[in-house]
């Protein structure tokens, strides 16, 4: 395996196979968090942070613990509670030891939980096998940079979004009946429009 | 079938648990009342934030 395997996984998950624009998972925090730049920073940061984590987590547990035992079929239900815990967790650890950090992300970890992008990309990690292209372990770190790809196609939408939206807030040109969540859509679909025409590069 | 049964109860009693810890350690000094207005935004009907902003705001 070499380097140009982790810059593709990260360029692809992050730009062609857009979590948010492409895929659609994690639309809630990208249409609800998105309305300052500084929220969906912070929003970003957080969703970064959990989505390495939870995919480091999940994956050796499908393959050190769901396979083996031959209960696969638990997988969605085990990667939601393991999720769910692991945010729970995270939270507790900051309160206690970073108050800069709860100050910047405490309002957002208990949205994560609800975060379908986290859970689809623990998901993608399985089923896109990893683990029988480059082996268990290589293919972790596969699935950690794939995480960390998606996570930053995350951010880099909700950044240009909230800045596109503190504009049209202010714009005074704009017809009433499109102000708010109807321009805010019509933007959604141009960008996912662009993102599509990412497509062909990889 | 018991191994998933089991698992699955012991992923439930991993969040139960980790929840309970979570809910006893006490927020930063200063940061324990949540900025109303940084969270208006979202409309997730299962943040808890929200409910207990909805809570103090009954009372």
């Amino acid at each position: 395996m070499t380097w140009t395997v982790f810059f593709t996984a990260i360029f692809s998950a992050m730009l062609i196979n857009n979590v948010v624009l492409l895929r659609f998972l994690g639309v809630c925090p990208f249409l609800g968090v998105s309305k300052k730049t500084e929220s969906a920073l912070g929003m970003s940061m957080a969703v970064t942070f959990v989505m390495v984590v939870a995919a480091a987590v999940t994956y050796p547990l499908y393959y050190l613990v769901l396979k083996p035992l031959e209960i696969e079929y638990v997988q969605t239900i085990a990667f939601i509670l393991i999720i769910a815990s692991l945010v729970q967790l995270v939270e507790m650890f900051i309160k206690k030891f970073s108050k800069k950090l709860y100050k910047s992300l405490g309002i957002y970890l208990p949205l994560i939980t609800t975060n379908c992008a986290i859970l689809g990309i623990a998901v993608q990690n399985i089923t896109d096998n990893y683990a029988d292209l480059y082996g268990i372990g290589p293919g972790f770190f596969v699935a950690v940079v794939t995480a960390f790809g998606a996570a930053l196609g995350f951010g880099l939408v909700m950044f240009s979004f909230s800045s596109i939206r503190e504009r049209l807030d202010a714009a005074t040109n704009l017809p009433e009946s499109w102000r708010g969540v109807p321009v805010s859509l019509i933007v959604a679909g141009i960008m996912a429009l662009a993102f599509l025409g990412l497509g062909g590069i990889v | 079938m018991l191994p998933g049964i089991l698992f699955v109860c012991g992923a439930v009693g991993l969040y139960m648990v980790s929840f309970a810890l979570n809910k006893k350690t006490a927020a930063p000094e200063g940061l324990s009342k949540i900025d109303a207005l940084k969270c208006g935004a979202c409309q997730n009907f299962a943040c808890t934030i929200k409910q207990t902003l909805e809570e103090e705001e009954a009372v």
